[in-house]
């Protein structure tokens, strides 16, 4: 199991769906025990040059973009400035997990706009 | 009683904002109007081929074809600084898109090649001739009328139903997948935050996360 770590966003997005969605929140947290078990099967690599390194992986209507700490450092295009604060703190084998993009966002707004 | 047509799919609506970028590239810029014209007359030359590229549907307002998934999608274009607002020129993103994925324009030739023709032809017409000259034309779905004829808020062309696999506009998953974030500003601005926040505050453990919310 890779160990799973979440920045400010995702951390907010999930707090937001185990409150208000919970069929959102049921698939989003099999989505992170799949990326937890394995991050680098079914996930496509950003080759993009500004997104470089990250993993995004989805299902349905679910898209969540990571990064495999060891990949990462391996990029030896990142420099110092831009690293995680806590980088030091944690093995390669770290998943940090930089945003939960759920379809139902946007549906969730228009919702409670209507009202 | 209201049918509901069905919505585009994500895939869809990354071609169509991918076709719209590159439109408004070979043109130059262009207004609202002008660009609604130009997209419903190269979707029009696609579908008369049956190549599936634009997934706009038009009805007839006063100054013709209109399609509300493409005012949706410019303005979310705009808030990603994909193209620029009110001249809708090629903003900051959208030159970056071009030169990084151009290799997506060059497989898509057929359809990228319909869209030159049809600037070609009428980009440097005036606003208010060109709006005549679509109300000219044959209405694509009720043939027997002139666009300019046609009722108020009747379609005047629908999404395409059905196409042949190898008449539609390809990209790569990989590619998709780095479009969806560029394309979008919601994602953008998501995952560029994210990043931000990373150099300034330290993450937290999903296990952590998991327990507190299900106290």
């Amino acid at each position: 199991m890779f160990p799973v770590r979440l920045q400010r966003d995702p951390e907010k997005t999930i707090e937001r769906l185990a409150k208000k969605e919970k069929a959102r929140f049921g698939r989003v947290e099999r989505l992170l025990g799949k990326i937890s078990s394995d991050p680098y099967s079914d996930s496509e690599v950003l080759k993009d040059p500004k997104l470089k390194g990250f993993r995004r992986v989805k299902e349905d209507k679910e898209r969540i973009v990571y990064q495999v700490c060891g990949e990462c450092r391996k990029n030896t295009n990142i420099m110092k400035s831009k690293q995680c604060i806590d980088c030091a703190t944690f093995p390669d084998d770290t998943v940090m997990v930089f945003d939960i993009d759920t379809r139902s966002k946007i549906m969730y707004e228009k919702k409670h706009k209507r009202r | 009683m209201r049918v509901r047509t069905r919505g585009r799919t994500p895939e869809e609506r990354l071609v169509d904002k991918l076709l719209v970028l590159y439109t408004i590239s070979d043109a130059g810029s262009v207004g609202d109007t002008v660009l609604q014209k130009l997209t419903f007359l190269s979707a029009n030359e696609m579908r008369k081929q049956g190549d599936k590229g634009f997934n706009y549907a038009y009805i007839k307002l006063d100054y013709g074809p209109y399609s509300s998934d493409l005012v949706n999608d410019v303005k979310e274009l705009e808030r990603a600084s994909v193209i620029t607002p009110f001249s809708h020129d090629v903003g900051l993103n959208g030159k970056y898109i071009l030169d990084h994925f151009s290799h997506i324009f060059e497989e898509n030739k057929v359809f990228t090649e319909k869209i030159q023709r049809i600037n070609k032809k009428y980009v440097d017409i005036p606003r208010d001739e060109l709006v005549h000259l679509v109300h000219e034309m044959q209405n694509p779905v009720r043939t027997w009328e002139k666009i300019g004829d046609t009722r108020d808020r009747s379609y005047i062309l629908k999404r395409p139903k059905s196409w042949n696999e190898d008449k539609e506009f390809k990209i790569s998953e990989s590619d998709f997948a780095s479009l969806e974030i560029y394309l979008n500003p919601k994602n953008l601005h998501a995952l560029s935050n994210s990043i931000h926040s990373a150099r300034t505050s330290p993450s937290v453990s999903l296990c952590e996360v998991l327990k507190r919310v299900s106290s």
